[in-house]
């Protein structure tokens, strides 16, 4: 819990700072530019940090064998890369809920606020490129951390999170950028799941 | 799960994987390309903008005998294609608006727009930054809603609706009155609000023509980024001493190029086809042609257009020398961003002449612009094949701002620029095989080492069909895919070909014979129970 509660003091020092240093007559303009540029830098962030956790999640399970001891125990394959998943969903998403939040706030409370608050606008489009984005690196990181060697599992994920930061450069946080990252972790958890429920454990 | 579905999945999943990241990268060396190009070409910088003479614009003027130098006009473009990215579009269009929506009109504080919503033109103060979007939000103080039907301090329904609107906003009077010109779909008519008046008035019925629909009244360009400069005649003046020294047309007082500040009971109205047409602010009717935009050529020189839809950017400029209309200038960039297009047009509305600025040509004049060219054209023919083919197809569907965010497609391919071509289908079809030669060639080359392997491994006839297919319609893309995916299996020898076979699979790949069974001979001696056989 303690990322989301740095990443939101984060936006709040951006926003307020931008805020605070634009000129009077640009204020707005300076708090809608640090909603923006924040929310892009720390979806960035995220998704190097969401990747990571994919790839360091395979990489000790691999070498800790975690999944070969729980499939001594009655848990299959399936249920144990089920929960993987699924807390990785709930991690990103009360995350992006928590930052959602903090950003709602501060454009509410601000006294030069932007017409942003608008949840099904720029907000709510960033939010739903984002959710994409981290899982997507998620199960890139996955993928990763299978790898044999130390420095794929270990640079990789920056690798791809460049990436990914690039496909949301180009296509901005819109439908059709969520919908490309939308078939890329669609298509990465796939790849991670057959990967994991044919893997040799032992 | 079967292993053959179990290897489409494997397959489909690291395809798609590949191909996000391989345009991805793809996609940022194109752009890297077209950044130099755009540099070293200098099509943006108005030193390496042709000038053409306007010398038949001013008539007497160009026939002084004092005169020096003839007018002159030239046109250049800011670089804006990184406008086209995704994130620049968010940032810049929603957040600093500068969007193309030209119903937001706004002196000071004060402003007028047209409210969605209620579908009425509010005139009002707005608070804060400079913006449409603000300005929906952030209006402090509503002096008057305005409809068709008239105008009120409240949204009335007397007032009517108006539906989809294109309007222009003058000034008038000695007092600078805001006068609001609408052109409503629904109405077919000019509809003339005076703010301060309170009062409005139709114009009659314009004919329903899709063609002839106004898109723009008033001040015409699409994002400001085209500047067009004139520069006038200079004459020989004899100063009081004696010495000669050139003399201009001053443009504070005798050159204008601003409707609003000549005031010439005039407004130029663009239509759908990108014809300009004169708007009398009297009548508010649309009366005779002042000129076109510019059709600037696409690549190849095969496709023009002057449809402001599909330019990306447009600009028209009259001229006004001592208060009398002389001509307009409309500049328009064609949609790849190569060519500037810049016509001249007298004060009937006839073409003088005009240019074509050409990116190509201006890059091949400095060192380095043809590597740049080349290696442009050959990133493109990394791309997988059957995408460029689609990009064929696809080119003019794109909305122009669209088409700088496309990834998987490219608009601007000089691929594409053959699909645009108003040519035969033949000709057609045999420039696009061209121009994609590289990639087939690729393909086809990168297809054959593909089968070759997926032989040796050992996939069914189908299974290397369907690679050499897959291979030939995504090049690379397909091949890291393969090499990423190809079974790893110790193969062993066959016993009936004596090739090497995939262990895993009952049937011999190369002759289809089965694994050898040890042949259980029946011996020809028989153990007998003598006493039995006896009794």
């Amino acid at each position: 819990m303690l990322l989301p509660l740095v990443l939101a003091l984060v936006v709040i020092a951006l926003v307020i700072s931008s805020e605070t240093f634009a000129r009077s007559n640009y204020r707005q303009l300076g708090v809608s530019s640090g909603v923006v540029l924040s929310f892009w830098g720390i979806s960035g962030f995220l998704s190097l940090y969401f990747a990571g956790i994919g790839s360091y999640q395979s990489y000790t399970d691999r070498n800790a064998k975690v999944s070969t001891f729980l499939c001594t125990l009655a848990t299959t394959r399936h249920q144990i890369f089920a929960a993987k998943t699924i807390a990785a969903v709930v991690y990103i998403l009360i995350v992006l809920i928590l930052l959602a939040g903090a950003y709602v706030i501060l454009l509410m409370i601000l006294p030069s606020r932007p017409v942003l608050l608008n949840p099904s606008g720029l907000l709510g489009r960033m939010i739903f490129t984002a959710f994409w984005a981290h899982l997507a690196g998620y199960g890139l990181g996955l993928l990763l951390g299978w790898n044999q060697g130390r420095i794929i599992p270990t640079f990789g994920p920056l690798l791809l999170s460049i990436v990914i930061l690039c496909m949301i450069l180009i296509k901005g946080f819109s439908l059709s950028a969520g919908v490309v990252l939308m078939l890329a972790a669609a298509a990465a958890l796939g790849r991670a799941w057959q990967k994991f429920s044919t893997m040799p454990l032992q | 799960m079967n292993i053959q579905n179990k290897y489409l999945i494997k397959v489909l999943t690291v395809g798609l994987i590949c191909l996000l990241v391989f345009t991805g990268v793809l996609f940022w060396a194109r752009q890297f390309c077209q950044f130099f190009l755009i540099s070293l070409g200098g099509m943006y910088f108005r030193d390496n903008t042709d000038k053409i003479s306007t010398m038949d614009l001013l008539g007497d003027y160009e026939y002084d005998p004092n005169l020096i130098n003839h007018s002159s006009v030239w046109s250049s473009v800011r670089w804006r294609s990184w406008l086209g990215l995704g994130i620049s579009e968010e940032y810049f269009v929603e957040i600093m608006d500068f969007s193309a929506d030209k119903n937001y009109q706004r002196e000071n504080y004060e402003a007028v727009f047209f409210d969605r919503q209620t579908g009425l033109f509010i005139h009002g103060n707005i608070l804060g930054y400079y913006g449409r979007r603000a300005a929906e939000g952030k209006v402090s103080q509503i002096f008057a809603y305005a409809g068709p039907e008239g105008i009120s301090p409240q949204p009335i329904e007397a007032l009517g609706r108006f539906s989809e609107s294109v309007a222009g906003v003058m000034r008038e009077g000695e007092d600078q009155r805001t006068v609001l010109l609408a052109y409503d779909h629904k109405q077919s008519c000019i509809i003339q609000i005076d703010f301060n008046k309170r009062t409005v008035r139709k114009g009659p019925k314009l004919p329903a023509n899709s063609d002839h629909k106004p898109v723009q009244i008033g001040e015409i360009s699409k994002y400001d980024s085209i500047y067009i400069a004139w520069l006038p005649p200079t004459f020989k003046a004899i100063d009081p001493s004696g010495t000669a020294h050139p003399k201009k047309l001053n443009y504070e007082n005798d050159i204008s190029s601003n409707f609003y500040q000549i005031r010439p009971h005039f407004l130029p109205v663009l239509y759908a086809n990108g014809e300009i047409h004169k708007l009398d602010t009297e009548k508010l009717e649309i009366s005779s042609r002042l000129g076109h935009l510019p059709g600037p050529k696409s690549r190849y020189d095969m496709r023009q257009t002057t449809v402001p839809e599909d330019l990306l950017d447009y600009k028209i400029q009259p001229l006004f020398v001592k208060g009398q209309y002389r001509g307009l200038f409309a500049a328009g960039l064609s949609r790849q961003g190569t060519r500037l297009g810049l016509a001249v047009f007298d004060a009937r509305g006839r073409f003088i002449t005009g240019n074509n600025t050409h990116l190509g040509q201006q890059v091949r004049r400095q060192p380095y612009g043809p590597l740049f060219q080349v290696l442009e054209y050959l990133l493109e023919n990394l791309h997988p094949p059957l995408l460029s083919v689609v990009s064929v197809f696809t080119a003019e569907i794109f909305e122009v701002e669209s088409s700088y965010r496309a990834m998987f497609v490219m608009p601007h391919s000089y691929v594409a620029g053959y699909g645009a071509a108003k040519e035969s289908v033949y000709l057609r079809v045999l420039g696009i095989l061209s121009v994609m030669a590289p990639a087939l060639l690729l393909g086809f080359f990168l297809a054959v080492q593909v089968a070759r392997d997926a032989v040796l491994v050992g996939f069914s006839r189908s299974a290397v069909w369907w690679w050499m297919a897959g291979t030939l319609a995504f090049g690379l893309v397909a091949y890291i895919t393969y090499r990423l995916t190809r079974p790893t299996i110790r193969l062993v020898t066959c016993g009936n070909c004596g090739n090497l076979r995939r262990p895993d699979q009952q049937l011999c790949h190369r002759c289809r014979a089965g694994w050898e069974a040890t042949e259980l001979a029946v011996p020809a001696w028989r153990v007998f129970d003598g006493a039995a056989t006896q009794a």
